[in-house]
């Protein structure tokens, strides 16, 4: 199994038969799946399976990402070819059992009760095949036609692990095929058992209890559609918190069905959900010995030492240090110095005091040149180029600067996954968060906020409760700075004054902290405890992280880009129609009178609402020139570090927090930051 | 009177103690709900005038007399099924849940903080109702070393097999069963700072405390 240089060969070969190319290929795809009611595959399985892999594997490059509806849970779908007949492959969301206990069990349900539904590929990780045939069980309830992958084959066999994939075959009925995915390894077999999906016939018997009461509830369901013992049999183990629209019933008989579940529950010996997964693992076990075979294989002690070293209480952190000099050194310097200078100057550039520079702009510049005429033909010249032009400003920051930063951050965060670091250092910073209401998970999007807060904001979607994502969503906004301001600020000020770097790091770290805290014991609500599985330490494939990577970028850029657009040309309006102006008057007092800055340092801050960097650097501006002295610098800095980042992430966090929520926030770190800016003023001056 | 109907209708008074307590537990409070569940007005009335009860127009409830004497009897109970089930690993066929009925009305306090401290001082019964904590709970006098204990009472390096999952979260339990961590599960427990790291089978699990705190294991 060593010859697979193209992997989606087969799809490529089936679509150039039809003479589409580029981009039209997939609006074409799209639609005939929406005329001809294309029907569906779902792949399902627990997180760090492979799954996403796999599906990148089947589909090639023509993916959506999309919420399902009405929920943050994010799916990819795309499109594959089972002989001649098109099918629209689902990927849905990871999860370790089918009982809903939260929104991704819940999409996953939904997905397959689908009438659309044509059949269901299964990934297990095979070392873990004890979990996996539990959802293999549970899977066959909704009597669709499946196929199961092996995945992590190799892993497996490392362990001295060895299943017997015809011997499963035998004892559900259906194709089990072995693979490994991130090396391409066993995709055109598992391609080719599609076309040979059955429907197993391997059932279970539960508790009596259950069975009496799923024949009861199925004999009320007019609607027999396909898998309905499999939803039921669901719903009972959700005691009865799935909703019960999955059905579509009259209402009395939905009551019916209510109280059939909370009888039930109260009669049997246990939860009914624990009780069918227990009683699964028990069968499991029952033929495990046909299948299983295992052999005395040495360990890898290195791997799995270096694996518990990383997660250590003491010995854990130099591995946390290297880990962020690391991403700094990539992100931070690398991104947003080298590779952000050459793409601002060299490729977007602009005209300065009659100099031209870089292509981009200069050249937007020269063709709108002949509308900058007096009325109409200005406006949308300096609409489009001006100084807060939608090309010169808006284009160039979300490319010349998110985008370089986003990419690498994106590259680096995929090692940390793929490597499997990245749940040992949730491990590690788990106690800490949990102080703040979070927990481990939050990490995060805590440090892509490094990268970009906007980005960041996006990713709270990961979070379990709401209470946890509102925590991130606000410290984002409060005290994390994006890396276009943090390369500026440690640039400019540890030149200036390294104790001053300190105080102003010191400053907002313990801001973080009080209204974490605060946070968490003000908002309603718990947090969710942290349960999860460390995967084994594995050697990233490049490959896997670049389509990863690009996936990623390309979806940040498609919900970004416009905000950033959007942010620049309502900075555009407020300075066409002189509000700029008002609103440098009202706040002068508070900067002038509270923070102690001159005026001039008004409008460095309402920069810096579009742009963190330029709010920054305009504050080292007039330190150059000696209107601000060291005191007022610090205090500058900390009072923007802790102001909202820019527009583009106020606008994220109307759209996931909702209008209030954002306004809230918005209020409560504005006056904040004056705040902990004006007592920082009067400590320093006190101690000067 | 002799001591056979003596103690038989002490029993049956703990009974109808039990049966009210349980109803008012899971948010039944009229007098008719009791009604229906076999129990007479003059039953009632009479618990009323013992100082058990109270009856309130339509609503009775548990007088700090009877809330007491409840507690104490479903503590039993709980704490028996706990034994007999996990423990002893009877099954509901063999009429396990008569021996309990019968056991909570012989046990003396002694001897159910005994059970208590023996089970690690479990804090819900197998169906994930909530067991009243005794003084042994507080005072975590352990006269018999446990021989159930938590994941947070465990050393790194101790092995055990899972005896059984307390709590009245469900969810949790569900999310537990989802990672294959069921009772009859061998584990190893790698550390327990920052995070509880455990392993089984070919998995590394870690779990704060939340989870932690409620999956027991028989020590090997």
């Amino acid at each position: 199994m060593k010859n697979h240089p193209h992997t989606t060969d087969d799809i490529k070969l089936n679509l150039e038969s039809r003479q589409f190319r580029g981009h039209r290929r997939r609006h074409h795809l799209k639609y005939i799946a929406r005329e001809q009611k294309t029907k569906k595959i779902i792949l399902v399985g627990a997180p760090n399976v492979g799954k996403s892999v796999i599906f990148s594997n089947l589909t090639g490059k023509y993916v959506d990402v999309s919420n399902y509806p009405g929920t943050s849970v994010e799916i990819s779908s795309g499109f594959i070819y089972i002989g001649d007949e098109l099918f629209q492959l689902i990927d849905s969301p990871g999860i370790n059992g089918l009982v809903p206990r939260s929104e991704d069990e819940q999409v996953t349900l939904n997905l397959l009760s689908d009438p659309e539904v044509a059949g269901i590929i299964q990934v297990i990780d095979t070392k873990n095949f004890r979990r996996g045939l539990t959802m293999t069980h549970q899977l066959v309830e909704f009597e669709l036609p499946m196929v199961v992958c092996l995945n992590i084959y190799d892993e497996a066999l490392e362990r001295g692990i060895i299943i017997d994939a015809a011997a499963l075959q035998r004892i559900f009925g259906i194709e089990f095929v072995t693979a490994v995915a991130t090396e391409g390894r066993g995709m055109n077999t598992l391609r080719k058992s599609l076309s040979r999906m059955k429907i197993s016939h391997h059932k279970i018997k539960y508790h009596p209890l259950i069975e009496e009461a799923v024949s009861e509830i199925s004999s009320r369901i007019e609607s027999k559609s396909i898998g309905l013992r499999g939803a039921i049999l669901n719903f009972i183990a959700s005691e009865g918190k799935t909703p019960v629209k999955l059905f579509k019933n009259p209402p009395e008989t939905d009551s019916f069905i209510q109280s059939t579940v909370r009888n039930l529950v109260k009669k049997l010996p246990c939860p009914p959900g624990f009780g069918i997964q227990t009683k699964l693992i028990k069968h499991i076990e029952s033929y495990t010995d046909n299948f299983l075979k295992i052999e005395k294989k040495p360990r890898h002690h290195f791997k799995e030492k270096l694996g518990f070293l990383t997660m250590h209480p003491w010995y854990g952190i130099p591995f946390i240090l290297v880990v962020l000099f690391i991403l700094y050194e990539l992100v931070g310097v690398f991104g947003a110095g080298v590779c952000v200078d050459f793409l601002e100057n060299h490729i977007f550039g602009g005209i300065e005091n009659g100099e031209s520079f870089g292509l981009i702009n200069p050249f937007f510049i020269r063709i709108l040149g002949p509308l900058n005429h007096p009325g109409v033909g200005a406006f949308f010249y300096e609409m489009l180029v001006g100084q807060y032009g939608a090309i010169t400003v808006g284009l160039t920051y979300s490319v010349a600067i998110v985008f370089p930063v986003v990419t690498l951050f994106f590259i680096f965060f995929g090692l940390l996954e793929d490597s499997g670091y990245l749940p040992r250092l949730t491990v590690m910073s788990n106690k800490l968060f949990q102080k703040i209401g979070l927990n481990g998970r939050a990490i995060l999007p805590l440090v892509l906020g490094l990268g970009c807060d906007t980005m960041a904001t996006f990713t709270t979607r990961i979070l379990e409760t709401k209470k946890e994502r509102t925590i991130a969503t606000l410290l984002l906004a409060l005290g994390i700075p994006c890396s276009a301001q943090l390369g500026v600020i440690l640039g400019m000020l540890s030149s200036i004054s390294f104790l001053m770097l300190l105080i102003v790091v010191f400053t907002v770290i313990l801001q973080l902290g009080i209204v974490g805290y605060a946070a968490s014991k003000l908002l309603r609500g718990k947090p969710a405890s942290l349960i999860t599985e460390i995967p084994p330490f594995r050697v990233p494939k490049l490959k896997n992280i670049l389509i990863k990577t690009y996936f990623r970028v390309k979806w940040f850029m498609i919900e970004a880009v416009p905000l950033f657009i959007l942010g620049t040309f309502v900075l555009f309006v407020l300075a066409k129609f002189r509000l700029l102006e008002i609103l440098e008057k009202i706040s002068a007092p508070i900067i002038s009178g509270i923070l102690m800055l001159p005026k001039e340092a008004t409008e460095a801050f309402i920069i810096g609402f579009l742009r963190r960097d330029y709010g920054a650097a305009g504050l080292f501006h007039l330190a150059d020139k000696g209107i601000l002295d060291i005191i007022q610098i610090t205090v500058g800095i900390t009072v923007m570090v802790l102001f909202v980042p820019c527009l583009a992430n106020f606008f994220v966090i109307i759209k996931e927090r909702g209008f209030k929520t954002a306004m809230i926030m918005s209020v409560f770190i504005v006056s904040y930051a004056v705040i902990v800016g004006g007592v920082l003023n009067q400590i320093l001056r006190l101690f000067s | 009177m002799d001591r056979f109907s003596r103690d038989a209708s002490r029993e049956r008074h703990e009974e109808l103690i039990e049966i009210i307590g349980t109803g008012i537990e899971k948010g039944s409070t009229r007098i008719s709900d009791f009604q229906a569940d076999g129990l007479s007005l003059p039953v009632l009335e009479s618990l009323a005038d013992d100082g058990h009860i109270l009856i309130e127009g339509e609503n009775i409830r548990l007088t700090p007399k009877g809330q007491r004497e409840f507690l104490n009897l479903i503590r039993r109970h709980r704490l028996a099924e706990r034994l007999l089930f996990d423990i002893l690993k009877m099954s509901d066929e063999e009429g396990t849940e008569e021996i309990v009925c019968k056991m909570e009305h012989i046990i003396s306090d002694d001897f159910t903080d005994a059970i208590c401290t023996l089970l690690g001082h479990p804090t819900t019964c197998p169906h994930g109702r909530p067991i009243p904590p005794g003084r042994c709970c507080e005072l975590r006098k352990e006269r018999v070393k446990p021989l159930v204990s938590n994941l947070t009472q465990m050393k790194p390096g101790e092995k055990g097999d899972i005896a059984f999952i307390s709590t009245i979260d469900h969810e949790k339990m569900d999310r537990l069963a989802g990672m294959g961590l069921i009772p009859g599960v061998e584990i190893r427990v790698h550390q327990l700072h920052p995070a509880v790291v455990i392993l089984f089978d070919e998995t590394t699990l870690s779990m704060d405390d939340d989870y932690a705190k409620i999956v027991y294991v028989r020590r090997k």
